[in-house]
């Protein structure tokens, strides 16, 4: 009885022990590994695909349109507005490394001076801001456009999210893992209840899609919105989905949610801008 | 004789208007309640999208002199609020047992 008392008081210390000591390293393994082996018949890189990785159905569909891309004309733009100097002269290209060329993969990254998780549609609001020019609204538009040309010179890099020996960088990391697996919104629902454990069945019509591979095709031409969304729109959609109120775009919550789904797909190829419905 | 009858309806005047000012009042300060609520779990980064909108119905509600109706939505606001700070109390201790095993 006393050996059976002690196994079971060292088991409970071991599952309770879990989420305090694994590395976000750990966790991505783990997070990875469930996917793959849930599928195992789908290549991991495959994952960049969403939910058409999923259903062939869909992808069939979606395959059959992909030669004429919806959103080459705002890809286009995109292009143009990246290349046009702001008013003191400069451009995007004299804030980021490499000219701003395949940089995609790298984002989000953690500032140690701010402390801050920087995405890059945060880098290129600061860009402007820095060379007087006024920053643009989140979410859509032109924001959107220069963040989705900069993701298509970066396809097939891979993402290489860092978590630096910062503590406040490992705060950052666990508050967007907290997000992710809280339950949210009238309907009581986690992103992890829909994209972990339900993943692969159907929600109402649509199937849903792994968070592996989430944020690798962002920013996203969606059919339903007719124009290009960055991540954190789509963060948008699935709370309103479950009744929770969206937050503002670049929210300390979402940076970290992004931070933290982003290094989960760490490995993963750029494939973005990609379409959806 | 007359006095009594006065009195009786001056009484009545102060009561009838007493609780009409009660009623706004009264809705006045549902709608403040749903709103503190609304507050603490927005800080607490668990906001429902559902709270606002009773909120708004409740305040046009008060602007139509309908203040039944006003305080009906403002509880129902409240109601809503607390149990998404409850559930941001839960998720705080309970979070982590999401995580894959
Ligand atoms: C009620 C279920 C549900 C919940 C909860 C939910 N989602 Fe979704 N999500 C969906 C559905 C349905 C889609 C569209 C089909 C798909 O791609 O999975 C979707 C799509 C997405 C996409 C776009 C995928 C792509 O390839 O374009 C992302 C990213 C996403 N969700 C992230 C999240 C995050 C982060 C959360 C938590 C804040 C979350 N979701 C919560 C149902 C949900």
């Amino acid at each position: 009885m006393q050996r059976l008392l002690n196994t079971f008081l060292s088991l409970s210390l071991i599952v309770v022990a879990i989420p305090a000591v694994a590395t976000p390293e750990q966790n991505k393994e783990s997070f990875q590994k469930f996917y793959m082996d849930r599928f195992s018949h789908i290549e991991k890189d495959d994952f960049a695909n969403g939910v058409y990785a999923l259903d062939q159905d869909a992808r069939d569909q979606w395959e059959a349109m992909s030669d004429f891309p919806p959103f080459e004309d705002d890809l286009d733009e995109g292009e143009a507005l990246f290349n046009t100097p702001f008013a003191n002269g400069k451009q995007y290209a004299d804030c980021f490394e490499n000219k701003g060329q395949g940089v995609r993969q790298n984002y989000p990254q953690f500032d140690s001076k701010s402390g801050q998780v920087i995405t890059l549609e945060l880098a290129i609001n600061n860009c402007r801001t820095q060379h007087g020019e006024k920053a643009l609204p989140y979410k859509k538009g032109d924001l959107a456009k220069v963040s989705a040309y900069m993701a298509s010179t970066s396809k097939g890099e891979r993402f290489d999210i860092k978590i630096p020996n910062d503590k406040r960088a490992q705060q950052a990391y666990e508050a967007g893992k907290k997000y992710y697996y809280s339950k949210r919104g009238q309907l009581n629902f986690s992103c992890a209840n829909c994209h972990v454990q339900n993943v692969g069945r159907k929600a109402r019509s649509e199937t849903l899609s792994a968070s592996l591979g989430h944020p690798t095709h962002f920013p996203v031409y969606r059919m339903k919105w007719e124009s290009f969304g960055t991540l954190q729109r789509r963060f948008d959609s699935c709370n309103k989905q479950v009744r929770a109120q969206p937050l503002e775009g670049q929210a300390k919550d979402y940076r970290n949610l992004e931070y933290f789904l982003t290094y989960m797909s760490n490995g993963l190829p750029v494939n973005g801008p990609a379409s959806r419905k | 004789m007359l006095l009594p009858l006065l009195s009786l309806s001056l009484l009545m005047c102060v009561f009838s208007t007493g609780v009409i000012a009660s009623d706004k009042q009264s809705a006045q300060a549902a709608i403040k309640k749903a709103t503190t609520l609304l507050q603490q779990s927005k800080n607490l980064g668990f906001e429902w999208n559902t709270v606002t909108p009773l909120i708004l119905q409740a305040q046009d509600a008060i602007k139509a002199n309908d203040f039944d109706n006003a305080t009906q939505f403002a509880v129902k606001a409240s109601q809503q609020a607390k149990l998404s700070i409850q559930q941001a109390e839960n998720e705080e201790k309970n979070w982590h047992f999401n995580l894959p095993k």
